[in-house]
């Protein structure tokens, strides 16, 4: 078989930046698909990048060694002239989907490209048919789904019929139900005999339909053979998280609530969010709130901490109703650590960033400040500034800036999205010192081995309600069609795009 | 590089779009900062083509999504364009702030004014308080951007271009 | 305008509204006409009869729009400006021009939100292009639509965010040092969000020079007599004020 893709003793520097890619030998055969891992920040989406020549002509930088697409060596080749052979997913589906609506971002491509109208309308319904979403092409990127975003995103790049699709991180942050609709549609489309570049941190979808695997250490090849043969190296490196087994603790009947929610519901805009949710958190408890995208869970936490006042029902904090203490107190009483760390970063360097809740409350701690920065592994960060953090760190500096205020209740929201399996083993071992403090844990997530590894509690949500409250083998048990194993319409086939 | 100034300015026209009905109560009047920060803020970094570009377009947003008046043309534009100017001639983002503070609260309230009846440029008096109404909002708009733009760079995500 | 304490809690306030019928099968740039006539008649308008006039016809549309509703929304913004002017006339001139000083403001704020409410943002973008405007500019203002709500979500984010840590964000004056805690964040994100836009827009093709467009538009006759109907219509009420 004829290199589709040949990079040949590849380094790169960003500008400005130390080596991000280091001496990358790699051979594309046609038809070949191929997954890639690495750490957070060990070069994945840099080498992505390569492939339609936006290194080095978009990014500038150095680029060494040769890299031939489609027997265009890409140095001398502009992206322009690359895109229509090479269709690159970006992980970010809001900046992938920059139109109005499906139709119109599905068009931009063929419109740089010259289409007349009549066609770009042609392939654009053939492209919607082939992937299921004809509905969709007039909605507003705004109004999907994450998982109808993927397809779409996907969508964009696949009307171009390129011959190598790169996609980055497709499955972050969708759960079983999207998970399953993207991998059959690039299970169709390797069987269509293109070539797939796909870049992961989660291991178990499409993982094995993969013909290759590559480990990225450091921006370093250090490791390309079978799927088959790679999980060895992948928990060695700790890709794949290896959580320490649990031992699940039951709570004693003795025990007082913390919180309390009772009766809850909530509607936005006409719409019924959450209905008929009863619950309770008691001291030193960790529980996992498990359920599909959309169920509700982001919406029923900002109750917790009374953000959303609730439409029927009430949330109480030792008693208390939540919404009669003052903003600060609440944030003393509950903490939320949000999914995007990025949403609190404001100061100049971390230091300041943690306090700056305590500071605002004049409840400076030195003490606890310290004992948290030891939890966390912070010493050493403490100057930097936190922009320019890994997204592990930044995680870790906003769970800080929560925990400062030394709340009974502590919420964290997706932590493990995006993350590798360091940053996971270690966030398990957080919030076990941090139960053992006696805080009442919550996480929300979608990646069950890690709810297992970290509550001994699960809540299952589904559509706005509770659906089972129980042990997590159970509740695996019970409500396997919401968390694994819903059965979804078959796969259509993608025969139409080619 | 073309692409990627395009694309910041898309960007800065949704935030001051999206952020429009954001307000602070100062006594009587109401202070609308969002579109003086995003002035301030696109005439540094991008400069005075882009600035006046993006406050035009973000105008015409407002009033297509019912969020602005027409007065928002000459009370965004022409603050634009001075702060724009300012900081290419001295590179001195202090100086953009006050070339948006005369722009909006001094020739962006003549403008308006105008609009509204030739008369009110007869009486000093009359002009004087339209512009003390309209400097409000620039004045906490460009100060919240100058804050934004320190912080910006102290956190070391973007450095003004030396000269 | 949506709540005061969480800036774009309801995504409905950045949508237009639906007008549909009343022009619909027009060409986008006959409604930028007809929009530049409207505004250019009602600052040509010296008489406080046609002033008057003008202002009844104005009501009238926006309760044809069926746009109150919505005008409701804007009277943060017209209410308080109106009267500033109305005051300003009475304290530095006379009634009958504080009068005349305020209806001409109404005016030209309800003829533009009144137009403004007819036209569809991509049509917009679409007549923009085909006015010969560059493909960047017109890009800035469709991707400028599109990031909108999105934006609108980030700023909840935001301050859900923020408060859950105690920082107070309500818009209140004395929290004016915090605000550094909603806009830092936001205008950061903004920066990634558009290094990733870019790199999007580059990835299929943004500075290709023969682009095509998927929508088409061509005037008709009916386009060009109303565009013709406008712009004397102007002319004339222009030489009538004049008169
Ligand atoms: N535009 C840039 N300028 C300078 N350095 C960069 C730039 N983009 C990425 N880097 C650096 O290059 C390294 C590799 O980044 P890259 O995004 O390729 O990692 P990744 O493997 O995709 O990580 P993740 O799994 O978190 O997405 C990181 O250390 C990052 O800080
Ligand atoms: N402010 C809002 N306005 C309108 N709809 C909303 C709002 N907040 C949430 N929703 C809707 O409520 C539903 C539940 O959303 P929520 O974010 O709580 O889901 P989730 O379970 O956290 O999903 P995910 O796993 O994707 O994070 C969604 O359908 C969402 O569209
Ligand atoms: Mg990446
Ligand atoms: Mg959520």
């Amino acid at each position: 078989m004829a290199a589709y893709v040949e990079l040949n003793r590849v380094s790169y520097r960003y500008p400005g930046a130390t080596r991000t890619l280091k001496e990358i030998d790699l051979t594309i055969p046609a038809g070949e698909s191929t997954a890639v891992f690495g750490a957070s920040g060990s070069g994945k989406s840099t080498l992505a990048y390569l492939f339609n020549g936006l290194i080095p002509h978009f990014f500038g930088g150095l680029l060494e060694g040769t890299v031939v697409v489609a027997g265009n060596p890409t140095r001398n080749t502009m992206v322009s002239e690359l895109f229509p052979h090479v269709g690159l997913v970006l992980q970010n589906t809001d900046a992938q989907l920059f139109n109005a609506t499906v139709a119109d971002d599905i068009a931009f491509g063929l419109e740089s490209l010259g289409y007349p109208a009549i066609d770009i309308r042609k392939r654009t319904h053939r492209i919607s048919d082939a992937l299921g979403i004809t509905h969709l092409l007039h909605r507003s990127p705004e109004t999907l789904s994450g998982g109808e975003k993927r397809l779409a995103a996907i969508a964009t790049v696949l009307c171009l019929d390129p011959a190598l699709l790169v996609l980055d991180e497709p499955f972050a942050g969708l759960d079983h139900r999207g998970t399953r609709i993207v991998s059959d549609l690039l299970r169709q489309i390797q069987r269509h005999g293109k070539n797939l570049i796909l870049i992961e941190h989660r291991t178990k979808p499409f993982f094995t339909e993969a013909d290759r695997c590559i480990i990225i250490d450091q921006g370093a090849v250090s490791f390309d053979g079978k799927p088959a043969e790679s999980s060895g190296v992948l928990l060695d490196s700790h890709l794949m998280p290896r959580y320490p087994e649990r031992r699940i603790r039951t709570r004693s009947r003795s025990d007082e609530p913390v919180l309390v929610i009772k009766d809850l519901s909530c509607r936005i805009e006409g719409r019924d969010v959450l209905s008929d949710i009863s619950l309770s958190l008691t001291r030193g408890e960790a529980v996992a709130i498990v359920g599909e995208n959309g169920a509700g869970k982001t919406t029923l936490i900002k109750h917790f901490n009374g953000l959303y006042q609730p439409t029927t029902g009430e949330v109480s904090f030792k008693g208390r109703c939540i919404r009669s203490l003052h903003p600060s107190a609440r944030a003393v009483a509950v903490g939320v650590c949000f999914q995007n760390p990025n949403d609190q970063f404001f100061e100049a360097d971390v230091r300041k960033e943690i306090l700056a809740g305590p500071k605002r409350l004049g409840k400076y701690d030195r003490k606890w400040f310290e004992q948290i920065c030891d939890t966390l592994c912070l010493h050493l960060l403490l100057d930097r500034s936190p922009y320019r953090l890994s997204e592990g760190e930044k995680r870790r500096v906003a769970l800080a800036s929560i925990l400062v205020m030394r709340p009974e209740v502590l919420v964290l929201d997706e932590p493990t999205a995006g993350q590798d399996g360091r940053f996971k083993e270690i966030l398990v071992h957080i919030c076990g010192s941090i139960s053992a403090m006696g805080t009442a844990m919550v996480v929300v997530t979608h990646d069950l081995d890690f709810a297992r590894a970290s509550a001994d509690r699960w809540v299952v949500m589904h559509a706005g309600r509770i659906a089972g409250d129980g042990a997590p083998e159970e509740m695996r048990e019970k409500h396997l069609s919401i968390l694994d194993n819903a059965t979804d319409r078959p796969p259509r086939s993608v025969a139409g795009c080619v | 590089m073309k692409t990627r100034d395009v694309a910041r300015a898309a960007i800065l026209v949704a935030v001051a779009v999206a952020l429009s009905p954001f307000f602070i109560p100062v006594g009587i009047t109401k202070c609308f900062p969002a579109q003086h920060m995003i002035n301030v803020i696109a005439a540094v970094m991008l400069g005075p083509t882009y600035a006046i570009c993006i406050a035009f377009i973000a105008a015409v947003l407002r009033n297509l999504l019912g969020l602005g008046t027409l007065l928002a043309f000459p009370g965004g534009m022409i603050g634009a364009l001075l702060a724009g100017l300012a900081y290419q001639a001295f590179k001195n983002m202090y100086l953009a702030g006050l070339g948006e503070v005369i722009g909006t609260g001094l020739i962006g309230a003549m403008a308006s004014a105008w609009l509204i009846g030739p008369v009110l440029m007869g009486k000093s008096m009359a002009l004087g308080t339209l512009i003390v109404a309209f400097s409000v909002s620039t004045l906490g708009g460009t100060a919240l951007g100058l804050i934004v733009l320190n912080i910006l760079r102290r956190g070391g995500i973007w450095q003004p271009t030396s000269n | 305008m949506p709540p005061i304490d969480r800036p774009g809690l309801s995504p409905v306030a950045y949508k237009p509204i639906e007008s549909g019928w009343i022009m619909a099968n027009l060409d986008p740039r006959t409604r930028l006409a007809f929009l530049a006539a409207a505004v250019g008649a009602v600052l040509v308008t010296r008489r406080p009869e046609t002033l008057a006039a003008e202002s009844l016809l104005l009501l009238g549309g926006v309760v044809l729009l069926k746009a109150d509703r919505r005008l409701g929304h804007l009277r943060h913004l017209f209410g308080p400006m109106i009267a500033l002017v109305f005051v300003t006339g009475l304290v530095f001139f006379d009634l009958q021009t504080a009068l005349t000083l305020a209806a001409r403001l109404f005016n030209l704020l309800a003829v533009s939100f009144v137009c403004f409410q007819t036209i569809d943002p991509e049509e917009m973008a679409g007549a923009l292009q085909k006015l010969g405007i560059p493909f960047g500019l017109v890009f800035i203002l469709s991707a400028g639509l599109r990031y909108v709500p999105l934006i609108g979500r980030k700023i909840r984010n935001i301050l859900d965010a923020q408060q859950a840590r105690g920082i107070d964000l309500r818009p209140r004056i004395k929290n004016i040092s915090n605000f550094a805690a909603l806009l830092t964040p936001l205008v950061v994100q903004a920066f990634v969000l558009s290094d990733e836009l870019a790199l999007a827009m580059e990835s299929r093709g943004f500075g290709c020079k023969n682009r095509s467009s998927r929508r088409t538009y061509s005037l008709r006759p009916i386009d060009c007599i109303l565009m013709g109907v406008s712009l004397g219509g102007l002319c004339l009420l222009a030489w009538w004020e004049r008169g």
